[in-house]
């Protein structure tokens, strides 16, 4: 579809910048939405030495990131790039 | 019959996920999920807590048995009620400490009350909560998604001339405190935040 374009990172539709993750996203939602997302956590997992969908899963992205001193726009670039890469 | 979710050996979220599915499938009102990982039990109980599940955990051949069942009277408590709600917002930030984290609190409560299916008529901005509703509000697409479902989102005048941001408003109309007094007294419950 021409009006489907993913350059770089992003997914656009007719120019529009599609936002698919919103830091206000529970971790739950996220994973249950896009389960390809689930490996994005399992990399975090490693970096922050904790089960991120054990212990974060009904807490916003936003808070999770505060919680372990994450930089949010990564997550969310990451995570996008997952659903997209599928 | 209950509905029975066996998700032992399996690994948070999926015995989350796989009893949110089955919640929201035919017949979710009575399910019993069984895990064998203390992780997995306190999710599924947080879970049953959050979708207005009673439940009762019995530990049996190394495993947890989690039986939840949802009354009807659970169901009316939970939610589709028909009373109005108006939400008064007051300042810029949820709650009062770190700046940070207040933005983050108000971003989460927007974004909540768009997933919500109360009746929520309308959203009333005071003082510093108008930066909400002018251009560069970092929440503006909750509160402009909010006004797509019907909800009034008004702003007071007085605080917009305050702060200098009359011609900066970006969503809602702008309103006065006798409106906002008729509105707040009128509405079946409010919030204020």
């Amino acid at each position: 579809m021409a009006c489907l374009s993913v350059p770089g990172k992003a997914l656009y539709y007719y120019g529009e910048r599609v936002i698919m993750i919103y830091k206000e996203m529970r971790v739950l939602d996220i994973v249950e939405k896009y389960p390809e997302c689930q490996e994005v956590f399992h990399r975090y997992d490693e970096k922050v030495g904790a089960c991120i969908m054990c212990e974060q899963l009904f807490n916003s992205l936003a808070e999770m990131s505060v919680f372990y001193g994450l930089e949010i726009e990564n997550i969310i670039s990451e995570l996008e790039k997952a659903i997209i890469k599928k | 019959m209950d509905k029975i979710v066996d998700a032992r050996g399996l690994s948070c979220p999926q015995p989350v996920i796989l009893t949110k599915k089955a919640m929201e499938g035919e017949n979710g009102d009575l399910l019993t999920t069984i895990v064998d990982q203390t992780m997995a039990l306190e999710n599924v109980s947080k879970l049953a807590s959050s979708q207005g599940y009673d439940y009762e955990v019995e530990e049996k051949d190394n495993a947890y048995y989690i039986h939840m069942s949802r009354t009807d009277e659970i169901n009316i408590e939970k939610g589709h009620s028909t009373e109005d709600i108006a939400v008064l917002v007051s300042s810029r930030l949820f709650g009062q400490g770190n700046e940070e984290l207040g933005q983050i609190l108000m971003n989460s409560f927007l974004y909540t009350l768009n997933e919500m299916e109360e009746n929520i008529t309308h959203l009333l901005f005071m003082n510093s909560g108008i930066y909400l509703t002018v251009e560069g509000s970092p929440v503006i697409v909750h509160i402009k998604a909010l006004e797509s479902k019907g909800v009034e989102i008004l702003s007071c005048g007085t605080c917009l001339d305050f702060y200098g941001l009359k011609e900066k408003l970006a969503v809602g109309k702008v309103t006065n405190m006798y409106t906002a007094m008729e509105v707040l007294c009128k509405a079946s419950k409010t919030i204020s935040v």
